[in-house]
């Protein structure tokens, strides 16, 4: 949870990503093909962040279902933000 | 795991419910890998959602993966109407956070047997598990 849980128009909490890396970091110590989420305050902004703790099956709420544009659009802008982030990364 | 690959998650939490199924089916076909359903007791945490009857609704317009977030306070009493509603393919609860032992295997069980009469054992062990080994993530 990178909000607290029962609401939804929550802002991400930030301090939760050194948990994200923590539990990546166990997970890949242990066991491969291993999933993390993250739920809670996910939009084109916090996405990449979440991404870059190790998190990479994002739950969002009003970042896709709001009312300032259509589903296919918010997708696509939430997806267009993690993809320019990943471009930007040096490559290993 | 492909690492580049991110996986969307939509929650109808937020989402118009006079028009849930055909916001869900929209998501579908805008490429969501799952929807994911907040499900709240008031008691748990302070708020009210919904519960199996929406699943079920949900079940008859995706053919996604139906990702149950169980924040009730029992849980244990309400996930056989949850699996009948939703053959759900992966589920999690709040106070354990099993979520990554849950959903992988669960996910696994549900893809490689398709017969739900015999899915919903393994999902059991699996959650049972889960709830002993589990991670906790906590914000």
């Amino acid at each position: 949870m990178t909000v607290n849980p029962g609401f939804g128009h929550q802002q991400f909490i930030h301090t939760t990503l050194p948990k994200i890396r923590r539990v990546r970091g166990m997970i890949d110590e242990r066991t491969q093909g291993c999933e993390v989420e993250v739920d809670g305050g996910i939009n084109a902004a916090t996405a990449p962040l979440a991404v870059a703790a190790g998190s990479h099956v994002l739950m969002a709420g009003t970042a896709i279902f709001n009312e300032s544009e259509t589903v296919t659009a918010a997708m696509d802008r939430l997806r267009a933000g993690i993809q320019l982030w990943q471009q930007l990364q040096p490559v290993e | 795991m492909d690492k580049g690959l991110v996986k969307l998650a939509p929650s109808i939490l937020s989402a118009d419910f006079i028009h849930l199924g055909q916001q869900v089916a929209e998501a579908e076909q805008a490429g969501a890998d799952r929807i994911h359903i907040d499900v709240m007791d008031g008691h748990f945490v302070p708020n009210l959602s919904m519960g199996p009857s929406v699943v079920q609704s949900l079940r008859r317009v995706t053919r996604l993966p139906l990702e149950i977030h169980l924040m009730i306070s029992t849980p244990d009493l309400f996930f056989d109407e949850f699996v009948e509603a939703g053959r759900i393919p992966s589920l999690f609860t709040g106070k354990a956070m099993p979520m990554c032992t849950a959903q992988s295997n669960a996910s696994r069980h549900w893809v490689n047997v398709p017969e739900w009469s015999s899915t919903w054992r393994p999902l059991r062990q699996c959650w049972t598990k889960s709830f002993r080994t589990s991670i906790k993530c906590w914000s």
